[in-house]
């Protein structure tokens, strides 16, 4: 057999294998820890986020996962950090798009907009660096599907 | 294409084969940019993707060289350059290979340090057709595309280079047709994702900036060889061509008593 056979039939086994799995998963299993229990979103400013976009879009995700919302209030490096041990599950409230701490953290699609300087930027929420499996979940509840 | 004056003409069949290699290169200049394209737009933050899309575009290079040397080597020599400019391949050739040794360097240095941090790259979805899909599935089937044209025509090219014999077609050729396995570790990486093995992105990346540096390394030797007027090679390896051989034995018996050189 030549080699580009052999590549093709790993290629093809390979998506074989996929299709039986739950992917894209989450390396520190995200998803699993807040299905059924409580997801816990990290917020810095106020108990809960200002913006009525990103409440809904939280809410959403709760219900996908049939979760309970629980939101932990603190300053921001202590969230980034916890997000980081997996402490919180989700950090909202106004988080830019453009936020310095995107090298830290993952972050989802856009979900509302707010003035930064004399700018509108998008916001967006963020998560644990490579728990593709809660993204993908959380970008579902963004584009509004329950 | 301008023949020199003083250059005697290249035979009609050669001429013939030459058209047929340069059509091929500037079909992989198509194909290849294509593929640059198609890559950059799903990129997102896997390391293998960015590995395999920079060999993807160094790959350009070759192609982008040969077509330069067919257009510019067979210009007349003038009084600034005596010698016409049949070097301009191999000078170029000669660059091309170095920025593939960097490149290749660099891109280790990155997948490794990727490793050690045992970073998890994070991919998003992106909504089509009214469904969210992940993007690492757009990755796959961008990197799967990647494998297509570059083996194609480096199968089509093998036999112009033996033809017309010419060194930089024939590495171009060599280098597009172990292409795929650019592709497959890339895939393999992004599966690995997919499974949540955070670690295989990395892990392919590396594998593919280690073809980088081989192909760097490869044609940084060719290119040398030709840029110190060494004895001509045989096509495929750093061996000294049989003709060659041949040509200077036969020399030497015709003029005793001399030295015969070739270059």
């Amino acid at each position: 057999m030549t080699g580009n056979g052999r590549g093709v039939i790993a290629v093809a086994l390979i998506g074989l294998a996929l299709a039986g799995c739950d992917v894209p998963a989450d390396p520190e299993h995200t998803t699993e820890h807040v299905r059924g229990q409580a997801l816990i979103v990290g917020v810095t400013t106020d108990d809960e986020p200002s913006d009525p976009d990103e409440r809904a879009a939280i809410q959403r995700l709760a219900k996908r996962l049939d979760a309970t919302v629980e939101y932990r209030r603190d300053e921001i490096h202590h969230q980034v950090k916890a997000l980081e041990e997996g402490e919180i599950h989700l950090l909202a409230g106004h988080l830019p798009k453009t936020t310095p701490f995107a090298k830290e953290v993952g972050t989802t699609g856009p979900v509302s907009s707010m003035l930064l300087g004399d700018k509108r930027v998008k916001t967006v929420f963020a998560l644990r660096k490579g728990e593709n499996g809660f993204l993908m979940e959380t970008e579902k509840a963004i584009g509004g599907a329950n | 294409m301008h023949p020199g004056k003083t250059y005697p003409e290249i035979p009609e069949e050669k001429k013939k084969q030459l058209r047929h290699a340069v059509h091929l290169e500037v079909w992989t200049l198509v194909f290849l940019a294509s593929v640059v394209v198609v890559m950059y737009l799903v990129m997102g933050s896997s390391q293998a993707m960015k590995s395999a899309w920079v060999e993807d575009l160094l790959s350009l290079l070759p192609a982008s060289m040969f077509l330069l040397t067919a257009w510019y080597e067979r210009k007349a020599p003038n009084d600034r350059f005596s010698f016409g400019y049949h070097r301009v391949g191999s000078l170029g050739f000669f660059l091309a290979a170095c920025a593939l040794l960097v490149m290749g360097a660099y891109l280790l240095y990155e997948s490794a340090i990727s490793l050690i941090r045992a970073e998890h790259p994070t991919i998003g979805t992106i909504e089509m057709f009214g469904e969210r899909i992940w993007l690492g599935w757009l990755m796959m089937a961008a990197l799967v595309y990647s494998c297509i044209p570059p083996v194609i025509l480096g199968r089509l090219k093998k036999k112009p280079s033996q033809d017309i014999s010419d060194k930089i077609l024939h590495t171009d050729a060599d280098m597009n047709a172990a292409d795929w396995q650019t592709g497959v570790a890339g895939i393999l990486g992004i599966a690995g994702i997919s499974i949540g093995w955070g670690w295989a992105d990395a892990a392919a990346a590396g594998i593919i900036s280690f073809s980088v540096l081989k192909d760097g390394f490869t044609n940084v030797r060719i290119a040398l060889s030709e840029l110190l007027d060494g004895a001509p090679r045989e096509l495929a390896s750093d061996e000294i061509h049989p003709a060659a051989k041949a040509i200077r034995a036969e020399l030497q018996k015709r003029h005793p008593g001399s030295e015969v050189r070739i270059r």
